[in-house]
């Protein structure tokens, strides 16, 4: 077992720097982010001048070594435009994300389970095919779009909810439907598909020979099997939930990462873009390494057979 | 002793009714037909919004030039609305441009991606997935990590570093996507290669002296053929959504070209004197990829039950 | 003469699929008296399985359905009973034990909770004399160091202990009834013997009654008191042990002994009854063994023969033994 965490430990370091790397230098490839800092009027000194302060006129080599004697200290860089340190720029953001996507991923979490499971049990109901029928359009309609058409509801029209800001609790009812419509759909379906190969399997039928009631068979016996499946997945709803993240922090101008993200790209103000990059994946690549870790801990027999 | 008279059956045999109702019948059915109708008018549409690639691109379904529009013209409402013109079906958007015609031509585009990159992902994944499952062993253990990361690993941030780098365009997009889409074949190719792998068949070519390669190129991957239908036509609908989404957000297939997601983009600021502009590219994303999954479920459902996932 | 606890007739239990109807079940009687073993042999899908499920009311639905016939144990007809009174027979009147024992316990619970389960829910016993209870289950069923296997998982323990578990699981509170379901065809030979002895042992301390399915004669002859032959869905001998070996009557229990190879006889080719068992989707008219029957006649194959009682207590389905 500890083997097997180091070795995970390693492989996953290894990845996180390749992915610096990769950052690092497609970022650079797309062109001179000066063009964008600089008039037209400026001379060739000035434009000298600010190439050097940014450390922009050092080879990308020199450029990198730098980078990442800095990122060993902890210390992200400045962003190229607003003369701030990154770290702070992303401190700011971060909570505005989290408020957002800490209740979005709670209430799905505990919508899709109870959905899933009952969709599974009771095959081909009035709630099975409810679920289906959410399912289905919450993975056919784009997130986006039907930001867009909630705001155009509920905003424009009927002018019972806030456009955009922060402010008050009712701004935050869009923003967080609409995260829950990105996630939900795909975690619904996990639990469902992952309790409909449990509910076929034979202890469950021995439980039902057992006497016992549906409902102690389904909850009990059933849920606990299935799971353990949907936690491989966990990484993958991570991924969900940055990107709709991105998106609703775009519709809504939600003052969040996302949004930071998405401004900083079209600035090319690589700095905070690496960052950001950076961060995301090295919280992808723990999620992946905790859910392995995780996995082994929680099924008894990878458990046990260390003694 | 053997009766030779017949006897007669005291209780005539009970009609037992059961099984599946015509109404189900029917429904499964239009399960199919109705998606794999729309579908095709889709392509057809993309085909033929004009006939540039014929040198006649002012012949085609759509209606009117989607890049250029009468400003005199400009947010008017469908055809159906108070104010609408029928020349514009589906109205028009601030710079006069006719929806319906951009509608048409983003087809074109959306579907013309998707399909690129499915069969580019579908390739990679499946080649992968095969040399994974089979060979096994460290290079295995190798891939399924790689796999693993790019399973869970955010596209969009990908697609914006891309966008940076390249600037966004329709081959930006396909590359975005194709950067990542792999995984997932190879996750499901590398499970059934994995299964095969253990089957007589393949024992049987192992003991006449098959080479790997060869197993692996004339009986797993035939085997694996069916469920890469069902994981291929699923795609559509997902492919669909990330190019809108990334166009959208202005790191894909940008203003002023007609796309889906470039569209709704562009009605945002207009939401309360134009909604149109944003509503129908909407629509029409959303009946290709409900489509492409209805259709994707029933291939599943009938060349494969033991696929059966939702 | 001892009392008879289960009485079947006329059970018919049909599939209804997508591609048609199955007739998994078409018209069987039987009945199992206290304290005996009664077997039930035939081919793979001849039937075996269905019966058990339909008897414990646990078909698969709403595919499965017992469309016909009655299930009567002790007065009550099974069949009428709704789901929340059938429920109060299962685990306590009648029991069942699965095929596989690598699957038939759930994974993440222990011996111990899953036998203490089924205690728990049809006795209301305190907690000290439910442990009482499950230890005694396990020792009934000869599991050794009983004390100490309540904290075990599942995978802990190899095959045959797993069925043991399986076992005490089933006869915990103290069931009427057991149905096995092939309980030994997933097991070693030499485990086989083992348990079909633990089998008797329990059946001779707590007097249960047992269906005892299997494909395998040579297990009927050790175990069962009174047999029956099933194929494509019907009952064509039922007889006891000592009978239907001394004096098989149907054609199709005289193939079945043949096609087991015999230590006694040495050399020649092994016996296998030619064809395939019939489609139970589209059933022709006469006697379902009909195609595979050596000693067939024209009236086999236009009816279906009546049930006749060749000595007593013998009965054997087949015009040509009338």
């Amino acid at each position: 077992m500890a083997r097997f965490i180091i070795l995970r430990l390693l492989f996953t370091f290894v990845a996180l720097i390749g992915i610096v790397i990769i950052v690092f230098f497609l970022v650079r490839a797309s062109g001179d982010p000066l063009s964008l800092l600089s008039s037209p009027n400026m001379t060739e000194e000035q434009y000298d001048a600010i190439n050097e302060r940014l450390g922009l006129d050092k080879s990308w080599g020199e450029q990198f070594i730098i980078y990442m004697g800095d990122l060993a200290q902890g210390d992200l860089g400045e962003s190229l435009f607003r003369e701030r340190p990154v770290i702070d720029m992303i401190m700011e953001s971060l909570p505005n994300t989290l408020k957002l996507i800490v209740p979005s991923f709670i209430i799905a979490i505990l919508l899709s389970l109870f959905l899933g499971v009952i969709a599974a049990a009771y095959r081909d109901s009035f709630w099975d095919n409810g679920v289906k029928f959410i399912a289905v359009l919450g993975q056919a309609l784009p997130g986006f779009w039907v930001a867009i058409m909630a705001v155009l509801i509920f905003s424009v029209y009927l002018r019972w909810l806030p456009v955009q800001g922060m402010a008050t609790p009712a701004n935050y009812v869009l923003p967080v439907t609409t995260m829950v419509f990105f996630i939900l759909p795909g975690m619904m379906r996990l639990v469902r598909s992952s309790m409909l190969d449990v509910l076929d399997s034979e202890y469950i039928k021995m439980a039902r020979i057992k006497g016992l009631p549906e409902r102690l068979v389904i909850w009990k016996h059933a849920l606990r099997n299935a799971l353990i499946t949907p936690l491989t997945v966990a990484g993958l709803i991570f991924a969900m939930l940055i990107t709709g993240a991105v998106i609703t922090e775009q519709v809504f101008n939600w003052p969040g990462i996302g949004r930071l993200l998405l401004e900083t790209t079209f600035a090319r103000d690589f700095p905070v873009v690496q960052a950001i990059t950076i961060i995301t994946a090295v919280f992808v690549l723990g999620i992946n390494l905790l859910v392995d870790i995780s996995y082994a801990y929680i099924d008894p027999q990878i458990r046990y057979q260390k003694s | 002793m053997l009766s030779i008279i017949p006897r007669i059956d005291e209780k005539p045999e009970k009609r037992y009714t059961g099984g599946l109702s015509r109404r189900t019948r029917i429904t499964r059915k239009l399960t199919l037909i109705i998606p794999a109708t729309i579908l095709i008018l889709m392509v057809i549409i993309a085909i033929f919004a004009d006939l540039a690639w014929l040198g006649l691109p002012d012949v085609g379904l759509a209606p009117h030039d989607p890049d250029s529009g009468e400003i005199t013209d400009r947010f008017l409402p469908p055809a159906f609305m108070e104010g609408g013109k029928t020349d514009y079906l589906l109205g028009t958007d601030r710079l006069g441009r006719d929806v319906l015609s951009r509608v048409i031509h983003g087809a074109r585009i959306s579907l013309s991606i998707s399909m690129l990159v499915i069969f580019i992902t579908a390739f990679i994944g499946t080649v992968l997935g095969i040399i994974s499952g089979y060979l096994g062993g460290r290079l295995d253990g190798l891939i399924m990590r790689v796999t693993d990361m790019a399973l869970s690993f955010p596209g969009i941030l990908l697609a914006l570093l891309l966008a940076v780098s390249l600037g966004p365009s329709y081959w930006t997009v396909v590359l975005a996507l194709s950067l990542l889409g792999w995984a997932g074949y190879t996750r499901m190719v590398r499970g059934e290669a994995l299964r095969l792998r253990e089957s007589d068949f393949v024992a049987q070519a192992r003991i006449s002296g098959a080479s790997s390669w060869r197993i692996m190129l004339k009986h797993i991957f035939p085997n694996t053929i069916n469920s890469l239908i069902v994981m291929m036509t699923l795609s559509v609908g997902m492919m669909i959504i990330a190019e809108s989404t990334l166009s959208y957000l202005g790191v894909g297939v940008t203003a002023p070209t007609a796309s889906w997601g470039s569209m709704v983009s562009d009605g945002r600021s207009y939401l309360d004197t134009a909604w149109w502009m944003s509503f129908f590219p909407g629509v029409a994303i959303g009946l290709v990829v409900m489509s492409g999954n209805f259709l994707g479920d029933w291939i599943r459902d009938r060349l494969d039950p033991r696929l059966r996932q939702v | 003469m001892s009392k008879v606890l289960l009485q079947v007739e006329d059970l018919r239990t049909f599939f209804f699929t997508r591609k048609g109807m199955v007739k998994a079940v078409d018209g069987i009687s039987f009945h199992v008296d206290e304290g005996e073993t009664f077997g039930l042999i035939g081919e793979s899908a001849c039937g075996k399985t269905v019966t058990a499920l339909s008897i414990m009311r646990l078909l698969p639905e709403p595919a499965g359905q017992v469309v016909d016939g009655k299930i009567i144990l002790d007065g009550v007809n099974l069949v009428e009973l709704d789901k929340k009174e059938m429920r109060k027979y299962r685990g306590k009147v009648i029991s069942m034990i699965l095929q596989d024992p690598m699957t038939s316990l759930n994974p993440v619970f222990t011996v111990g909770d899953q036998i203490a389960e089924a205690v728990r829910l049809h006795q209301g016993l305190r907690d000290e004399q439910v442990t009482e209870e499950v230890i005694s289950a396990l020792k009934l069923l000869q599991i050794p160091a009983p004390e100490m296997r309540l904290r075990d998982y599942p995978f802990q323990l190899s095959g045959g202990m797993r069925q043991r578990v399986v076992g005490a699981i089933a006869m915990s509170c103290h069931p009427r009834l057991l149905i096995a379901d092939e309980p030994t065809t997933a097991l070693d030979a030499t485990i086989q013997a083992q348990y079909i002895a633990l089998f008797k042992d329990v059946q001779e301390k707590t007097n249960v009654s047992i269906i005892f399915i299997t494909h395998d004669f040579g297990v009927v002859a050790n175990m069962c008191h009174r047999v029956a032959v099933m194929y494509a869905g019907k009952i064509l001998e039922t007889a006891t042990t000592r009978e239907i070996f001394k004096e098989p009557k149907h054609p199709y229990t005289n193939a079945l002994m043949q096609s087991v190879p015999r230590l006694d006889q040495k050399g020649g080719r092994l016996y296998s009854i030619k064809g395939q068992p019939p489609s139970l989707r589209d059933l022709p008219p006469g006697c379902r063994f009909f195609p595979r029957c050596p000693i067939a006649e024209d009236i086999c194959q236009q009816q279906e023969p009546a049930e006749v009682e060749v000595t007593k207590g013998h009965f054997v389905s087949c015009w040509r033994v009338q």
